[in-house]
């Protein structure tokens, strides 16, 4: 019993000795570059710019089930951060340092890793990818008194009324006006609604739902999960309801499974409506044409967008990476790009200084649309997102949806 | 006489530093002991399965899952106290450790740990689908915690004082239960299972208690967890989860609680240490878990009881295996 | 009527897909007790093989490719079964071994995403497409996954019953002391099944690939059901393995008529508990300890 003890207590004892010598692990440079190589962590040069660093945390799933995201969300934000260093960086010659620390898309990690970052003494934090893990971190977030921004697109989010949250993105409840108007428009009789089962999902299905009792158009609603690589039975039993348009709001390889049985059920020529998805490189990398040709999506990016701001950036980026801008890549660029300017407004690289800027911005011009953030609105700062169309597994933008929130 | 003041000056150091580590360490550690004590009591639990009795249970995400649950549908949609919401968790934990214990009993090895996946992936499904009630992947919010009557917790600094003492009644119950007769009966059944029977040890009766007793542990600690992080969504519930207590066990010691407490240190501490390699931590920290269990089936506990053996002359008289 | 038939095709075909599954893993108990947990990941890496390397390196040459990852995935096998496989399959307790396999998973997975990235892409133009059967419209895949599944399943009969290797592998499969005094070495019969099991998995990963696209989870639950699918046939079993993935995969299909599709995935354990406490056997009534 006793040399039982003495073990646990020797065990204990070096964790409180690690512990109180300040701190788990050093501030990691995770790196991330777009598929493939076994990489090295990269190193933030300074080359305009020699001041103090201005330390942004990046909390994203570099492992795990969502790693692809992050891999774009990296590309945006480094090339970001990348241009402003090389312009001379913020308040006065400093540059931007970037510390990614990986949360797997798990919650509890999300918490520990923003905590982390607090501690590292980071500005402000960019992330994390998902909805439930910023959910989950919200009252971690006001307790550090950290700005924190991101692509989340939850409405779930905006009703938390978190002071120190941004969310740098269309929130889901525009993208389903914009797309749900579009159905009625669109002259089908009875619309099938196929949602992920996930907080988007759940959420987009409601707020679907709710549309169309409030316009009388009948619809079918049938759910399917992240992971589900069949959707046939979905697919039968809304052929069968009569169905002749659809909405959707899913998943990456759920959409690729979608367009592949609907083309081989036959269903063509009818209206398709979906989120952002469809629009995303690596998720058009995974279909073929015909099966979503004439297909329409909320963007809130196409990189063959011909408006000036957009293409410019979409050039900029395929000269840095040699591929072309994803969604993700370009939202969480414009996060950067929002915490920059804030940074740079509020004249000082203090958490609350930052937040208070952040909340006044106005007119700025990202690539997913123009900010505007007012003093007594919570959250969201975008309310714009573009409606776009498949053709020859392209997206072309043809609307613009404007609404205030 | 210092031969005998060297446990007590350890003893007295090791309470000190778990009293006073919410002052000296800073909210991302004190977030990761939090889980630590969490996942300690969990595995203190699977410990009664798949340690001691030696099956393989794949489950606990789903019995922790519904601990938490439960204990977030009473508090918040029903507004219930959450010390009687605890209660209410042991009564399910005793419900959930029966219904699972009986499939063992016809079940073993292999079968039982498909059936365990099936319950976990079923009450994940469940969970995720019947909306109205968990609030589906939306989740649950704004969980309160188990308040004292007169005191209110505010956030994971002084709240960890309330896993601490839970963890440490969960250590005490479980370290008497291991070093019982009830606990070598458990043991006998890992070895010999038919033996066992022919000594009058009815196997079936301690297959159920195993289980049950795994159950109470994972509901509890759910309940505890909910509290802690205050929304809970089903995707932390999930298989590989489960697998990660699994490794605790296996990795820590299997079947002595010390040898648990190492395990969960271990398994929830070392990758957050590994974080500076990069891009690579994560398979780092799998193949030592590997390495481990190719060359250290037993876990690590075992074989610091080795190496101290020299030194234990120091900590007391009495050698216990 | 369209839907019931083109129900009943989709179903067949993943079906076949959880039969084959069985059978890879079978394969393995079969000859060392061991429950290889990692065989989601083998098929993940038989798919990124394909896809992500030899498609790349030989474009036109579907054929070519498939044989190459085949004998790659055949030299891994033997690999892990040297280093890992044969020390998990001596020790005391099921319990470690089974630890053991889920972390070798969890490695393999973590080297597939270093070396290939996380982002899933496709194979264009790889089995794509449908043909039509009267008015009932079926993807090629589905038809492929059907033939060469049948294909497998008989070749590997074959393989037992009239080559060497065969008739070795189930000696050792029934008692590997008496196969051992008989003269054949067991470690290398074992090297051999494991690197059979692996060509298996690989086939299933080429075989998906069409139809999940290449993704580091594209085979979750399709192993899982697998697992399901050989409990359910009868575990050990081979004609078991096909029946019962056959059975689940085409419960599954005809389930979503009737209740909503997202418990979808239920249903494959739901049917597994019940043979589990009513048959253990399973259909075919295996009696493999």
């Amino acid at each position: 019993m006793r040399r039982k003890m003495g073990a646990l207590i020797a065990a204990i004892l070096s964790l409180s000795l690690v512990a109180c010598s300040g701190g788990f692990g050093t501030a990691s440079a995770l790196s991330g570059e777009a598929a493939g190589s076994l990489s090295n962590p990269q190193s933030q040069s300074a080359s305009a710019t020699d001041g103090e660093p201005i330390k942004i945390g990046l909390c994203i799933p570099v492992t795990g089930n969502f790693a692809a995201s992050a891999v774009r969300i990296q590309q945006g934000v480094k090339l970001a951060v990348k241009e402003i260093n090389e312009g001379g960086g913020l308040l006065g010659g400093r540059p931007i340092k970037l510390v990614v620390e990986d949360d797997q898309a798990n919650s509890d990690i999300s918490v520990q890793m923003i905590n982390k970052l607090a501690s590292q003494d980071v500005s402000a934090i960019i992330g994390p990818y998902l909805s439930a893990n910023t959910l989950a971190a919200a009252d971690t977030i006001t307790q550090n008194e950290l700005v924190c921004i991101n692509g989340n697109s939850s409405v779930a989010l905006r009703a938390l009324e978190n002071k120190w949250y941004f969310r740098c993105r269309a929130a889901d409840n525009i993208a389903v006006q914009a797309l749900a108007k579009k159905v009625s428009e669109s002259g089908a009789t009875k619309v099938a609604i196929m949602c992920v089962n996930d907080e988007i999902g759940q959420a987009a299905a409601k707020l679907y739902m709710e549309y169309f009792d409030s316009v009388g158009m009948p619809y079918f609603n049938e759910g399917h999960n992240t992971e589900d690589t069949d959707m046939t039975g979905q697919l039968t039993k809304a052929m069968a309801e009569g169905c002749d348009a659809w909405v959707m709001s899913t998943h990456n390889n759920a959409v690729a499974v979608i367009a592949r049985q609907m083309n081989e059920l036959g269903i063509k020529n009818q209206p398709v409506f979906t989120n952002p998805i469809i629009a995303q490189t690596e998720v058009l990398a995974l279909m073929e044409p015909e099966w979503i040709e004439g297909w329409q999506c909320v963007s809130d990016f196409s990189y063959t967008d011909e408006r000036e701001f957009q293409a410019d950036f979409a050039r900029r980026f395929k000269e840095e990476y040699n591929e072309e801008a994803d969604v993700q890549a370009a939202i969480y660029y414009s996060c950067m790009t929002v915490l920059a300017d804030s940074i740079e407004r509020a004249g000082s690289d203090d958490r609350a200084q930052i937040r208070d800027a952040m909340a006044q911005t106005s007119g700025l011009q990202v690539p997913i649309g123009t900010v505007r953030a007012t003093a007594d609105e919570y959250t969201n700062i975008i309310f714009e997102i573009a409606v776009s169309e498949i053709r020859d597994l392209t997206p072309y933008i043809i609307d613009t949806v404007s609404l205030i929130d | 006489m210092a031969k005998q003041k060297k446990p007590l000056f350890l003893s007295v150091a090791a309470l000190l530093a778990l009293l006073f580590l919410p002052l000296c360490v800073d909210m991302y550690i004190q977030t990761v002991v939090n889980k630590l004590l969490i996942n300690i009591i969990i595995v203190l639990g699977l410990n009664f399965i798949t340690g001691l009795t030696g099956q393989m249970n794949l489950g606990t995400a789903g019995i922790w899952a519904l601990g938490a649950y439960t204990y977030g549908i009473f508090t918040t949609d029903l507004g219930w106290n959450g010390w009687i919401a605890m209660i209410i968790l042991i009564l399910l934990g005793i419900a959930v450790g029966r219904s699972l214990g009986y499939p063992s009993l016809r079940l073993g090895g292999f079968y039982l740990s498909l059936t365990t996946i099936g319950f976990s992936e079923i009450v994940r499904l469940l969970i995720t689908n019947i909306t109205w009630l968990t609030g589906g992947v939306i989740g649950l919010n704004y969980i309160p915690k188990l308040d004292l009557p007169f005191y209110k917790f505010k956030g994971h600094g002084d709240y960890y004082y309330l896993l601490l003492f839970f963890t440490v009644v969960a250590v005490l119950i479980a370290h008497k239960i291991v070093n019982s007769k009830w606990g070598r009966a458990f043991k006998s059944i890992r070895d010999n299972a038919e033996a066992s029977e022919a000594c009058g040890i009815k196997v079936s009766t301690l297959k159920i208690q195993a289980f049950t007793l795994a159950s109470l542990y994972a509901c509890l600690a759910g309940g505890l967890y909910a509290g802690m992080v205050v929304y809970i969504n089903p995707t932390t519930f999930t298989i590989p989860q489960a697998q990660n207590y699994i490794a605790m066990l296996m990795i820590g010691g299997i079947g002595s609680v010390p040898g648990n407490i190492l395990g969960a240190t271990l398994v929830t501490v070392l990758p957050e240490l590994l974080r500076s390699l990069g891009d690579y931590y994560w398979l780092v920290f799998c193949s030592l878990c590997l390495t481990m269990a190719v060359l250290v089936p037993d876990g690590l506990y075992p074989l610091i009881k080795k190496a101290l053996a020299p030194v234990s002359g120091l900590w007391g008289r009495r050698s216990k295996a | 009527m369209q839907n019931i038939l083109q129900v009943l095709v989709a179903g067949l075909a993943i079906g076949f897909i959880y039969s084959l599954v069985a059978t890879e893993y079978t394969l393995i108990y079969n000859a060392t007790g061991l429950v290889n947990f990692a065989h989601e990941a083998f098929i993940v890496l038989g798919a990124y093989l394909f896809g992500g390397t030899f498609v790349m390196l030989l474009p036109e040459r579907s054929l070519v490719s498939i044989l190459c990852t085949l004998a790659a995935m055949a030299l891994f096998g033997v690999l892990v079964s040297k280093t890992i496989f044969n020390p998990l399959r001596n020790m005391t307790f099921a319990t470690y071994a089974m630890f053991g396999t889920m972390m070798l998973s969890r490695i393999l997975t973590e080297i597939i995403r270093l070396a290939w990235g996380p982002i899933p892409f496709a194979v264009k133009g790889f089995l794509r497409g449908s043909v039509h059967i009267g008015s009932v419209v079926i993807a090629r895949a589905n038809v492929y996954i059907i033939i060469v599944a049948v294909a497998v399943v008989v070749a590997l009969q074959l393989f037992f019953k009239m080559t060497k290797t065969g008739k070795a592998m189930r000696c050792v499969a029934q008692n590997k002391d008496a196969a051992a005094l008989m003269g054949i070495n067991v470690s290398k019969n074992i090297n051999v099944t494991v690197a059979l099991s692996s060509m298996i998995c690989a086939i299933v990963g080429i075989l998906i690939t069409p139809l999940f696209n290449v993704s580091l989870a594209m085979a979750t639950s399709t192993a899982l059901k697998g697992f399901c699918a050989g409990v359910v046939g009868g575990f050990g079993s081979y004609p078991g393995a096909i029946v019962g993935g056959i059975l689940i995969g085409l419960l599954e299909q005809i389930g979503i008529l009737f209740f909503p599709a997202v418990y979808k995935d239920v249903v494959a354990f739901a049917v597994m508990i019940l043979f589990l406490l009513v048959r253990p056997g399973g259909i075919v009534q295996a009696r493999k300890s």
